[in-house]
């Protein structure tokens, strides 16, 4: 921690020398005598900054803009601060925020590779995949030797579901460095194509390289743990949650985890109180709507509707700010029967513009609740393209079959979703397991 | 009489900016915390254990048949950051290079990795009672390493020869309770290896030394203070790297083996290698079994974070110093300087922003006379082995007439902050003006932050770095 708030303290004095500088050049005595603003620089922008000093780090950085506006290089940190800001905090108006100071820091300096990729990054969070992979080519062409740009440029493949454009540049960018970015995004790949062992050795080896890092190790150990969790691996998947609860204390990712393994485990008051934990600190769509499905399945219905409720509100908030939802928002509603049709042209758009394997799924799931289970399992069929082994797709495909009247292939599908993760959803699980029985 | 502050405090500022770009990257790339879609895998992460902060070299003052180099990695660690106390990374690869005949090329690769050991894994606990010996079964999480000397890695000769393995490292040092006798257990934990050979590796006080605290608060010095905009009466200067522990991989060598005759001179650097891993691994490709990658690389102090730009960092940590000489423009013409320059125009003798071959001299080629290793430009910490160690040392070293010192190698005591402030300014002071006709401006020739040494005594025997502090001590 202390050598956290060296690093940054040292960050900040350099942009604040860079301010001076800046203000001297420009001979206004007054930069001098201005009140200093003690900023930072990308190097504060570290993995594990705690909350509370991004929140620090944002204002010295608005100060020192105060000062001087037209400073791009401090746009740039403060771009990315404010995505920082929005991944602690949850509050998706820190976006719209980046996307300012970050397309002005792009005005100053068209070439800037900071912002640049950093604007990729903000397309990422805000779910416009095809806007980030513009931007994720374009700091290529400014760096191609930087490997964090094929970090963008993968990330935006895979959601766009060209994966085998998307694995080669992860596979760039690992041989550009070896770093917890790079297996991290190894891992996922991995996963992806049904290779479970190659995912959790990538992960582990993510998890080592991060280490020292407060912020990096709950998410690596968060991944690690959920890598466990899908093969059903409770108690494994249980460590690695709370080893990352150690390391990062509130961290909402893994209180959300231990959520879920609550109530695997039967305990449903207990994951409540997790996810409750979680989703008061950042009341992100999947923690309210797991914390309503854990309301109805303690019989309260009352507060799983005003859970669901919830939902509504945040998405809009979410989308006033430059996210787009509709993939989550049309899974959401068919997963609990909202305006089914209207979820079904959800899915449809969401599907065209993000035609991911995630995107078949949801698309398969909305057709076959809407009773369209011929075309659904067309869809499904394309989901599970690349080998995944993923249980909640497995029983959506079992679903469909049922609907088209294939008990045992229904069976087949539910077994082995189950197999898989006896656990893998608070709603589905005991459908497939009825199903299994029937 | 304001122009004059005025003036002294341009110039002040400007340094202060290039003590800052030195000082605020040390081990620490460029990072967004910006998370990415799907999976939210961080962009980029700063890999602190594979982060080589300082290299150090210089001919061991008590054994001076023998050459001593010290690699830093894991930067600024807090003594009291358990439970889990810092360690060597067990998938890193931690690697000490010396070229000795000036081709940039490896010629001897000391290559060391790590295991680490649980002896109890129902405990987080990193000791269960007072760690008597580096045996001490109350030691509960234990790290071993093992020593590879690789002979002619780059020509493809690659002869590896195991040197040690199993070899004890210290615990880190907790307090009074845990690790009472510290010295005694750090020292237990040097090994003699064979032919002269002694290593260690370990938790030891970070040797760095620089005013943080006055350079933040408007990049000030303290010596200078009365001559700041905002002046304040002058100062001693005060160490902020004081306190902070880092981990230190240490070899003692017989000159002997590492020169090759009739050449003196050996160019070091120390770097740290992780294994790629690909989406698709090829059939018969084990996991964690790909090729080594270079994520971290370290010859002169300060390269990476003072002259290599933004963009090109991760491509320079990658490659080799004998392909540096593609980096040859970013020392010819520094944008340090080029900022300098900026600042000074019109107000002090413009200094040289393009054609520094001073620079060039100093940080790729060695100085004739000095430690020239030949035309091949490569980023190598180069070390004379003929030149014994000086008996008192100067901080400035070869600024100060004293050749056994930096840029000939690297002691630990050497006062890289203040000789970088003075040669980017080209105030390179009388005897390099006299010997070599290097500039001398001044008063740029007398800068420095004020901190003058370590705030922990060296060890006058290897591994040379101070003791670590104690978390009990030092919260």
């Amino acid at each position: 921690m202390k050598r956290r708030l060296t690093v940054g303290a040292a960050a900040a004095v350099l942009a604040a020398a860079a301010l001076l500088l800046g203000g001297a050049f420009r001979g206004g005595s007054s930069a001098a005598s201005a009140p200093v603003a003690a900023p930072a620089t990308a190097e504060s922008l570290q993995t594990g900054f705690s909350p509370g000093s991004t929140e620090g780090l944002v204002a010295r950085l608005q100060a020192q803009l105060r000062t001087a506006p037209d400073d791009a290089r401090a746009l740039d940190l403060l771009g990315l601060a404010y995505q920082q800001r929005a991944r602690e905090t949850g509050d998706p108006t820190w976006y719209a925020k980046s996307d300012g100071v970050l397309r002005k820091a792009l005005r100053l300096a068209p070439d800037d590779l900071l912002a640049t990729s950093g604007l990729g990054s903000l397309a990422l969070s805000r779910h416009r995949f095809a806007a980030a992979l513009t931007l994720g080519e374009r700091a290529r062409r400014l760096s191609p030797t930087t490997a964090r740009n094929y970090g963008v440029i993968g990330d935006a493949l895979v959601e766009l579901g060209r994966y085998r454009d998307g694995f080669r540049a992860f596979d760039r960018m690992a041989t550009l460095k070896p770093s917890l970015s790079s297996y991290a995004r190894v891992a996922h790949a991995r996963e992806l194509i049904g290779d479970w062992d190659g995912a959790v050795s990538a992960m582990k080896l993510a998890a080592d390289s991060a280490i020292g890092e407060q912020e990096p190790t709950a998410w690596t150990r968060v991944q690690l743990g959920k890598l466990y969790w899908n093969r059903g691996r409770l108690a494994q998947a249980d460590r690695e949650f709370r080893d990352a609860l150690t390391a990062f204390p509130g961290y909402v990712y893994a209180l959300d985890a231990r959520a879920q393994v609550e109530a695997a485990r039967g305990r449903i008051r207990p994951a409540i109180a997790l996810e409750r934990q979680a989703s008061d600190t950042i009341p992100l769509p999947q923690f309210v709507a797991t914390l309503g499905d854990l309301y109805r399945v303690e019989g309260d219905e009352r507060g799983a509707r005003r859970e669901y409720a919830l939902i509504g509100v945040i998405e809009r908030l979410l989308r006033a700010n430059g996210v787009k939802t509709d993939l989550e928002t049309a899974l959401f509603d068919v997963d609990h029967r909202v305006r089914l049709p209207h979820a079904l042209s959800l899915a449809r758009l969401a599907q065209a513009e993000r035609p991911s394997i995630d995107g078949d799924d949801v698309l398969a799931w909305a057709l076959a609740r809407n009773g369209r289970c011929a075309e659904a399992r067309a869809w499904s069929e394309r989901a599970l393209r690349l080998g995944t082994r993923d249980a909640l797709k497995f029983f959506h495909r079992g679903w469909i079959e049922a609907c088209l009247g294939d008990r045992s292939a229904a069976r087949l599908w539910y077994r082995r979703s189950l197999a898989l993760n006896p656990h893998f959803s608070i709603l589905w699980a005991p459908v497939a397991r009825k199903g299994v029985s029937s | 009489m304001y122009a004059s502050h005025r003036r002294a405090f341009l110039v002040l500022v400007v340094l202060g900016a290039v003590v800052l770009a030195v000082v605020v990257s040390r081990g620490s790339g460029p990072q967004t915390a910006a998370a990415s879609s799907h999976a939210e895998a961080p962009l980029i992460s700063e890999d602190p254990r594979a982060d080589n902060t300082d290299l150090y070299a210089f001919v061991s003052p008590d054994r001076p048949d023998t050459v001593t180099i010290v690699a830093n990695y894991i930067p600024l660690e807090a003594p009291a950051s358990g439970p889990n106390f810092p360690a060597f990374d067990d998938s890193v690869r931690y690697e000490l290079n010396v070229d000795n005949n000036g081709d940039g090329e490896d010629d001897l690769s000391y290559e060391f990795r790590f295991k680490t050991v649980t002896r109890n894994p129902d405990t987080f606990l990193y000791n269960t009672g007072p760690i008597d010996s580096l045996t001490d079964p109350d030691w509960n999480r234990v790290q071993t390493y093992s020593v590879t000397l690789v002979d002619g890695k780059k020509k493809g000769k690659g002869k590896a020869k195991v040197l040690g393995e199993n070899l004890p490292t210290p615990p880190d040092n907790i307090g009074p309770r845990s690790t009472p006798n510290y010295p005694a257990l750090a020292s237990a934990a040097v090994s003699s290896i064979g032919d002269g050979i002694k290593v260690f590796a370990g938790q030891r006080d970070d040797p760095f030394y620089v005013d943080l605290g006055s350079i933040f608060d408007l990049a000030g010095l303290r010596p200078f203070n009365p001559f700041h905009a905002i002046p304040l009466p002058a100062e001693a200067g005060r160490d902020a790297v004081a306190r902070f522990n880092t981990h230190t991989i240490a070899i003692q060598v017989p000159i002997s083996q590492l020169v090759k005759i009739p050449n003196t001179t050996i160019g070091i650097y120390a770097s740290a290698s992780r294994q790629k891993e690909t989406v698709l691994r090829k059939d018969g490709t084990k996991d964690g079994n790909g090729p080594w990658v270079q994520v971290s690389r370290l010859g002169e102090p300060l390269i990476n974070e003072a002259v290599i730009p933004l963009g090109t960092k991760d491509l320079w940590n990658r490659v080799d110093p004998e392909d540096d000489a593609q980096f040859t423009s970013y020392y010819t013409d520094p944008e340090v300087s080029r900022l300098e320059n900026l600042l000074y125009g019109g107000v002090l003798a413009p200094i040289a922003t393009t054609g520094r071959s001073d620079l060039v001299a100093i940080l790729l080629t060695g100085v004739p006379g000095l430690n020239y290793t030949g035309p091949t430009k490569s980023d190598l910490l180069r070390l004379n082995t003929a030149i014994a160690p000086s008996a008192s040392p100067s901080r400035l070293g070869v600024l100060d007439g004293d050749f056994a010192g930096f840029p000939n190698g690297r002691r630990l005591s050497d006062d890289i902050i203040d000789i970088e402030l003075r040669a980017f300014a080209q105030g390179y002071g009388p005897v390099l003006a006299g010997a070599l006709g290097l500039p001398n401006l001044s008063p740029n020739n007398q800068l420095g932050d004020g901190v003058d040494a370590n705030d922990v005594p060296l060890l006058t025997m290897f591994p040379y770095v101070g003791t670590p502090h104690q978390g009990y001590q030092v919260p």
